[in-house]
């Protein structure tokens, strides 16, 4: 291949500076900062693994993994929820295209604008509560209450996510040629057979993806909802780590630790963002 | 439309885009605060402003007001980062004194103005220099409602002066209303904090509180543990309002108490949204009443002095200013009468400046307000002392309590395992 | 399909139907509802939370005008919002034009280097990326948040782009530069142009993300603030004001509303393009 001149670099410098400047080099101090105890007023004061010790053995920073724990295992709903739907509306059930229509629509709705529609409708005497006692179920306070809280802002999550997802698996569904589903029709196969055996293997790499993005979503995009629907509260239900991190480096000022959680969480990510790669390199690379 | 031509006027509207960043070149004095946007505290900020910029031309007061909620965050990043605020507002306690490495000393600067002003003591650093000058004397009182009182039998005219008292209120408000006996009307917990601070200062000795002050007492001590049975109590017995909703500090509870869905508030006795002004107008003048907090297992004329008091909030100066002179005109305006009569009329504020008269209060709540403060108010805040990270989490398990999903002792383990934490960090 | 299901089946997919549809009905609910509460006075909304305005009023759009000066956040969420599409726009396509039509050394590493940006997000670097904000003097700077938002926004446009372009075929470059184009001008006149799709979707895409976020701005601007994070404050200057929450909620989601009426097939077709073999 003809090599190019020095002139070719240029175009991948605005995404390199970009990329050292605002990534790599944080990143690297972060790290460096994590072994410090700073507030950010005096200087910072090294104290090696302290920070990392301490995280093992603090009940706040435990119940934040516990949480995290307990939203990934809600994976499943995450995605096979937009999977059905998704080969539902490439099946053409009456609507489909309303409802893609419609699935969608939360994906152009920030965090905020959803958090705060919701903890409306949540609230004690809300919508929801309504709606629930028109079947004589007693009200619940949805986001106040620590057993359901988190359960809340799962679902609310799942709610602003879930369009994305169909909409990936729906490319992905456009991938299978449909003479393979006429070939099993004709040989008999029916509905369930034809979802089972032949679009969810088939969908493997898509299915892969979405789990994938879905895992980073989880860790990454829940923010805003936290913020604005419970503070994290009640106690620390729905505490999840960005948000303790927030928490750490502004109510507390204690930046260097801080830094250590956010290390720990760069490390669950980049296992996860390392498959995320992968997976995208098998769709296409350079 | 040339492409040449579409890139010129890209660029053109980029770097007009980024002089809009660039601040003005006359003095700017930045002011944070996170009230200035309230409805009532407005009228007092703005007479600051203008006071002060009529005396000092050329300087343009820059009010930034905050979110409330992020407040302490923010300033976090603005002090991480030395640059930002000239002046900035804190709430008194440990609030403001954990910043104090940010704040520029006061008690030279302020010499004048110091024997005029109360409240000092929230803004006291531990070598005894003040980080901040107070604007308003502040403390929780309850508030109720009187029809709810009558509905439930009760004379509004004599609040409830000790626990059982208070205990016999609750059980006929629940009896024969269908109101709740208190609320809490927000998330977060603060009220929770502000109520264990109001029953553990009707509860304790002298030498008690003084222990608290000095951050010897632990959480699972026994004076702590009656506190926390008593609040216990009020939860058991179902005295609190239902599924407190709102994170905004004040405001539902007001609303709830307005609507007579409850019968008592612990409120704030100036300023804030719970605080007098703001209550009466909601809930309507002449159907308020205001009471000390109980006296808990001791003898309420004995011990009339239950109402405490310190600064509410204050301005301070921060250390990376260039402008702390006019910072210190700034707040000397601040505190000055004129501003404080502006603070009470409109706020409802009780100002920290003592040679103001309050005699121009007279709606019938500000009247009690005044009165308990001149008979029956002590100096500093149980709730001011509490330590930042055990406050965090006192407001986290307050939440647990409150829905019954935590035990009291563990809730008390679970502060004192943050305050012991703090001892080993401060070493 | 449909013609290919048995009438059992036919029964299945009119109660999936069903179902999908109660569905739809939750996604569309709460931005109606909200709607419906931003017509509402204070005293009505307390009343009758949840039915039809007797006497629908407009007030409280003109308090979130005048008194949260909502006109401001919105013009700072503008402005940022441009600065930071129109970088993301910029750098993606630059890279990705060199990434899949030009051959250099490193070029494989650098493009997965650049898509290591996304193991990086925002959270993790909080504390120190503030500190680069602050010695770059990008703090509370709009123009700087821009900045910020372009280099968090363009590693998945850069993928995008790179994948884009290496759909068209390499003959297109090969034979502008043997007519003499500068390496600048084949990108000026032939990849600019060419890759228009992909470039509206990214446009879009990154639109919504720089619309919408609040984490990076909080950092950023201390002054100023933008729309999500106004309405983010609302709830404490303001939070028992539930009808004009509302009726900023309803501002907030307004410019975002015709984007995805209008646009929604081309998005479409943008994750087509991003996520399927080209």
């Amino acid at each position: 291949m003809k090599r190019e001149s020095i002139f070719v670099y240029l175009f991948v410098l605005p995404a390199l500076g970009l990329f050292v400047i605002f990534r790599l080099i944080p990143l690297v101090a972060g790290s460096v900062f994590s072994f410090s105890d700073w507030n950010g007023i005096v200087d910072p004061r090294w104290i090696g693994l302290g920070n990392y010790a301490e995280l093992l053995t603090d009940p706040v920073f435990q119940a934040t993994m516990l949480n995290t724990v307990k939203v990934l295992i809600t994976l499943p709903i995450w995605v096979g929820l937009p999977l059905l739907l998704a080969i539902f509306i490439y099946l053409e059930v009456p609507g489909a295209r309303v409802y893609r229509a419609a699935y969608f629509f939360p994906i152009v709705l920030s965090s905020i604008i959803i958090g705060t529609m919701f903890s409306i409708i949540l609230r004690f005497d809300g919508t929801l509560n309504q709606f629930v006692g028109l079947a004589h179920i007693p009200a619940v306070d949805w986001l106040g209450d620590g057993r359901y809280a988190l359960l809340a802002v799962i679902l609310v999550a799942i709610w602003a996510h879930f369009g994305m997802s169909v909409l990936i698996f729906l490319s992905g569904l456009t991938t299978i040629p449909p003479e393979i589903i006429e070939a099993a029709r004709i040989d008999g196969a029916n509905l369930t057979q034809i979802i089972w055996r032949i679009v969810i293997p088939m969908l493997r790499p898509t299915i892969e993806l979405v789990v994938v993005m879905t895992t980073i979503t989880i860790l990454t995009s829940m923010f805003g909802l936290i913020y604005v629907m419970t503070g994290g509260g009640p106690g620390t239900a729905t505490y999840m780590p960005e948000f303790l991190i927030w928490l750490m480096q502004g109510q507390f000022n204690r930046l260097g630790y801080a830094s250590a959680m956010s290390v720990t969480l760069f490390v669950v990510v980049a296992l996860v963002g390392i498959a995320q790669i992968r997976l995208m390199r098998n769709q296409w690379s350079p | 439309m040339s492409s040449a031509l579409k890139l010129k006027l890209m660029m053109a509207l980029v770097a007009s885009l980024a002089s809009t960043a660039v601040f003005a070149d006359d003095k700017t004095l930045v002011v944070w605060d996170f009230k200035s946007s309230e409805p009532l505290m407005k009228p007092y900020f703005d007479i600051i402003k203008s006071t002060f910029e009529k005396a000092h031309p050329g300087v343009t007061v820059e009010e930034i007001a905050q979110p409330a909620d992020t407040y302490y965050t923010v300033l976090g990043t603005a002090i991480n980062a030395q640059q930002g605020p000239d002046v900035v507002l804190l709430n008194g306690g440990n609030l403001a004194i954990d910043r104090a490495d940010a704040l520029v000393p006061l008690k030279d600067k302020f010499a004048d103005t110091i024997p005029n002003l109360v409240g000092l003591t929230s803004f006291q650093r531990t070598d005894g220099d003040y980080i901040a000058m107070p604007l308003t004397v502040q403390g929780s009182i309850w508030y109720y409602n009187k029809d709810v009182y009558k509905s439930a039998g009760l004379d509004p005219s004599k609040p409830p002066q000790t626990w059982t008292d208070f205990e016999a209120a609750c059980t006929a408000i629940k009896a024969k209303t269908s109101a709740s006996c208190v609320t809490f009307g927000n998330k977060d917990g603060t009220d929770f904090i502000n109520v264990i601070a109001t029953i553990a200062h009707g509860m304790w000795s002298a030498d008690t509180r003084a222990k608290f002050f000095k951050h010897d007492l632990a959480w699972t001590s026994d004076e702590m543990r009656g506190v926390f049975a008593k609040a216990k109590e009020m939860i058991d017995n179902g005295w609190i309002e239902n599924g407190v909703n709102s994170y905004s500090p004040y405001t539902d509870a007001v609303n709830i108490l307005a609507g007579g869905r409850t019968g008592n508030l612990l409120g704030l006795i100036s300023d804030a949204p719970n605080s007098w002004k703001n209550v009466e107008d909601m809930t309507g003048e002449g159907n308020v009443g205001v009471a000390l907090p109980p006296a808990v297992d001791k003898d309420p004329a004995a011990n009339p002095k239950r109402l405490e008091v310190d600064g509410g909030i204050g301005f301070a100066i921060t250390k990376w200013s260039t402008n702390q002179d006019l910072a210190v005109d700034f707040i000397k305006t601040a505190v000055s009468t004129e501003a404080a009569a502006v603070l009470m009329q409109s706020a409802g504020g009780l100002p920290s400046n003592t040679k103001l008269d309050l005699s121009g209060l007279n709606s019938e709540a500000a009247k009690q307000v005044v009165n308990f403060l001149g008979c029956c108010s002590v100096d500093g805040r149980i709730k001011s002392y509490y330590v930042t990270a055990e406050r965090a989490e006192l407001q986290r398990v307050g939440q647990l309590l409150i829905t019954g999903q935590m035990s009291v002792d563990d809730a008390l383990q679970s502060i004192e395992q943050v305050r012991q934490k703090e001892i080993a960090r401060k070493k | 399909m449909r013609t290919l299901l048995s009438a059992t089946e036919r029964r299945v997919m009119w109660v999936a139907s069903a179902i999908m549809m109660l569905l739809a009905l939750t996604t569309i609910y709460p931005i109606i509802f909200t709607f419906i509460t931003s017509l509402k006075s204070t005293k009505d909304f307390i009343r009758h939370g949840f039915s039809i305005p007797t006497s629908p009023t407009l007030e409280k759009y003109a308090t979130a005008w005048s008194t949260i000066k909502i006109g401001e956040y919105f013009l700072n969420s503008a402005i940022v919002t441009l600065v930071g599409v129109f970088l993301v726009l910029a750098v993606s396509s630059l890279a990705g034009f060199a990434l899949s039509q030009l051959h250099f050394r490193f070029r494989r590493a650098i493009f997965y280097l650049l898509l290591t940006g996304l193991m990086i997000p925002v959270q993790v670097i909080m504390v120190p990326l503030f500190r680069v904000v602050v010695e770059l003097g990008l703090l509370n700077s709009r123009v700087g948040l821009g900045v910020v938002y372009g280099a968090f926004f363009s590693p998945f446009g850069i993928y995008l782009m790179t994948s884009y372009y290496s759909t068209l075929p390499s003959e297109l470059v090969e034979a502008a530069r043997v007519d003499g184009a500068s390496l600048w001008q084949v990108y000026w006149r032939v990849m600019l142009p060419l890759g228009r799709p992909a470039l509206l979707t990214l446009a879009i895409l990154t639109t919504l993300s720089c619309w919408n976020d609040v984490l990076i701005s909080l950092l950023v601007l201390q002054h100023d603030r933008t729309l999500m994070v106004g309405i983010a404050a609302l709830r404490g200057e303001f939070g028992a004001d539930i009808p004009l929450i509302a009726s900023c909620v309803v501002i907030g989601a307004t410019p975002v509303i015709p984007v995805y009426l209008i646009f929604q097939r081309k998005i479409l077709g943008g994750i087509i393009v991003g996520s399927v073999k080209g």
